[in-house]
């Protein structure tokens, strides 16, 4: 394995502590490991240290960008940051669009590894080959926003890009994310306050090369016509028109919304479709924006005109929000998500693993285990906006209340005893974003995903398509990915997909130009072709399948060396088991023996050890990472 | 500027930057945004766009020399939005 072309070629090491710079080839570590998330994945797990915290500064904060990052490949311009998970203590990975990983790579790096800590609050500034640690003056305490824009009037050079932390990343909140572009968010595992505990408040780059790739003319018209099939697709145009919030609805009425920290699973029809219908009549889309190279364009430019909100404006608003803030918390009015989010943005705080502490706040209080005595005097009530919006500021700062959450529910949960740990939604320690009652190899792709409550790392949603068994066999090998309740044949299913979100990972395009998406988009054979023909590293899809299975392995690794997870990490909270469903679904529940069974069968399919849930020292050998046995 | 003038239209432009690395591989037969004619300039606060067409050397950029040598210019053929367009002069 090597890529030899459309690599940016270097790796650029910053230590903060001794504020040293060094730069090395990519090439020795891609002949083994992909560029893009490979790399990434070994990078992390030999350079973290064993039996440090999460926020030690000895640990490796790592950037990088995906290996088709840069080219005309449609949608490809996606950043994995990774880093010690500061919820779980394992592995720890967030992806961002916009425009930082390509200049990143037209400046000649793929990755950029952070570690130790500034005495001083810095950022790093990256011109081409020169980079320089910057005292942070006059940017600490300041917001997302507000840090890019002194920024920009400070840095004085074309394609300017940057990433950043807010308030809660300086804070080392868990729930910081960093804000790449001003409206792209690397979110989950805490990345935002890892970069805090490093003092790193922002890194600027603008690169003036440009990436040859391996046949040009063949690229471009394979990606050309790509781009054109693309937007003729109906999902490309549903993006393209109304963002991902459409799917809120939908999954609503098949009810698979986390409602008011999981205690129901589907809200009111008429407020779902009030917000339906505020994204399809465009009450505050105003136009589609798309991340670097992407034609498809799914984030949405919205403003708030009138009302209390007024005022409100910015992107990228997903459909993941209107679970957050529409589903968890009991908001169903679409202008104060809009508003909420747009304020997490600011601060620098993950919606999901902000929302999440807060929905198990409200939940307590809910049930008398929290008073106004434990909340600063505030009262807690579903879909209160005025105090939740508090609550988010108080979680940024870490102020009264604010300190409890800010470290995920089941930190706060433990700290604060009271039988509280039930309410605390969370997969291995990470708050869940996800309902999982319903749709069975979806909660199995969460449960087991090796960042920790994710559907990002190999959750299907085939299961939510009205598509036929045939059709099942011939893409997946199994009858029953369109079939939401069965646990059949859900464990391949998952597998697959936890390869292929892995393959793209790799290349850094995005999962919304593909077969994640829906079966007429990108596939494993189309990002293939576009692999060779970019990178002259010729594979076929089976191939670089088996990449995106190795990459599963260094996370795993990076788990066994880490943390004590074992089979009983892979159960999802108690009342997934215990609450039904409500909905359409109602009823529906995770009945332990056939998680056992699921379990059993996931492990059993790669030839994993059933008791532990982990792979065998052959398993790893077969993948090619004999060190790791 | 060649035989062709490339007109933008500003409010179309979803800033995807698909046109700036099309008119790149033009130039030089590889991807960037410093070798490029066009730069995306957006204010992502605002919602907007402006497309900016070098019409002379800058900064190590080439000017727009129209794509002369393609049957329409490539920024054009990319644009997913269809915020470019061509006058042939």
């Amino acid at each position: 394995m090597t890529q030899p072309f459309a690599i940016g070629g270097n790796i650029l090491r910053v230590d903060l502590t001794r504020r040293a710079v060094t730069v090395e080839p990519t090439a020795p570590l891609n002949l083994r490991f992909p560029a893009g998330m490979g790399v990434n994945n070994w990078l992390l797990l030999n350079e973290t240290p064993l039996g440090k915290a999460p926020l030690d500064p000895d640990n490796p904060l790592i950037f990088t960008a995906g290996s088709l990052v840069g080219t005309m490949a449609a949608t490809a311009c996606r950043m994995t940051i990774s880093c010690k998970n500061v919820l779980t203590g394992g592995f720890g990975a967030a992806s961002a669009g916009g425009n930082f990983a390509p200049e990143l790579k037209y400046a000649g790096f793929d990755h950029i590894v952070v570690t130790g800590r500034a005495a001083q609050p810095v950022y790093i500034d990256i011109d081409d080959g020169n980079v320089t640690i910057c005292d942070a003056d006059g940017l600490w305490g300041e917001t997302t926003w507000e840090t890019e824009k002194i920024l920009r009037a400070r840095i004085d050079r074309p394609t300017l890009e940057l990433l950043s932390i807010g308030p809660a990343g300086e804070s080392m909140a868990a729930a910081a994310c960093i804000i790449v572009s001003r409206t792209r968010s690397a979110s989950r595992c805490g990345v935002g306050a890892v970069m805090g505990s490093k003092n790193l408040k922002a890194i600027a780059v603008s690169g003036s090369g440009a990436l040859q790739v391996a046949e040009p003319e063949a690229f471009m018209a394979e990606s050309l016509a790509m781009q054109r099939y693309l937007m003729g697709v109906d999902t490309t145009k549903n993006l393209r028109n109304f963002g991902t919030s459409t799917s809120f609805e939908a999954w609503n009425k098949l009810g698979s919304i986390p409602v008011r920290n999981y205690q129901a699973t589907q809200i009111d029809l008429d407020e779902a479709d009030a917000i339906a219908t505020a994204v399809k009549e465009k009450h505050y889309i105003e136009k589609a924006f798309g991340c670097f190279a992407c034609p498809v364009m799914c984030s949405q430019y919205q403003r708030v005109k009138s009302g209390p909100h007024a005022g409100t404006r910015g992107e990228k608003v997903e459909s993941q929000d209107y679970w957050d803030f529409g589903g968890k918390l009991g908001i169903s009015d679409p202008a104060a998500v809009l508003a909420l989010s747009e304020h997490c943005t600011q601060l620098g705080l993950d919606n999901t693993n902000a929302t999440n502490p807060i929905a198990w706040a409200l939940e307590c209080y809910q049930r008398g285990l929290l008073t106004t005595d434990d909340t600063d005097g505030l009262e807690l009530a579903w879909g209160d906006v005025e105090v939740i919006s508090q609550l988010l500021t108080k979680i940024a700062y870490r102020e009264g209340i604010g300190d409890l959450l800010a470290d995920g529910s089941l930190a706060a949960a433990e700290r604060l005893g009271r039988n509280s740990e039930r309410f605390a939604m969370h997969m291995k320690g990470q708050d869940l974003a996800e309902e999982m009652r319903v749709f069975k190899g979806w909660a199995l792709a969460i449960a087991v995903a090796e960042r920790g409550g994710t559907h990002t790392q190999g959750g299907p949603l085939t299961e939510r398509m009205p598509l036929q068994p045939e059709l099942s066999m011939q893409r997946f090998g199994v009858p029953t990915a369109f079939d939401p309740t069965s646990y059949e044949h859900k464990a391949e299913l998952v597998i697959y997909y936890q390869r292929f979100h892995n393959l793209l990972e790799i290349t850094g395009i995005c999962f919304y130009a593909t077969y994640w998406c829906g079966l007429q988009m990108m596939g494993p054979d189309e990002v293939a072709r576009l692999y060779s023909l970019a990178t002259g590293d010729n594979k076929t899809a089976d191939e670089l399948m088996t990449e995106g299975e190795k990459i599963l392995y260094l996370q795993k690794a990076f788990n066994m060396r880490h943390t004590t997870f074992d089979r009983a990490s892979d159960y999802p909270p108690e009342r997934f088991m215990n609450e039904p469903a409500t909905g359409p679904h109602a009823g529906e529940r995770l009945e332990r023996p056939d998680w056992d069974r699921l379990l059993d069968e996931y492990y059993g399919q790669r030839g994993w050890d059933l008791a532990s849930g982990k792979p065998t020292a052959e398993n790893f050998r077969a993948v090619g990472l004999p060190e790791l046995a | 500027m060649g035989i062709s003038t490339i007109l933008p239209r500003h409010e179309r432009c979803g800033a995807c930057n698909l046109c700036v690395l099309a008119c790149s591989f033009h130039h030089e037969g590889a991807f960037g945004r410093r070798n490029s004619s066009i730069e995306i300039i957006k204010n992502e606060r605002e919602g907007e766009v402006e497309i900016v067409i070098f019409d002379a050397a800058r900064d190590g950029r080439r000017p727009c020399d129209g794509c002369a040598d393609e049957e329409r210019p490539l920024c054009v053929q990319w644009c997913p939005v269809g915020a470019l367009s061509v006058k042939r002069n």
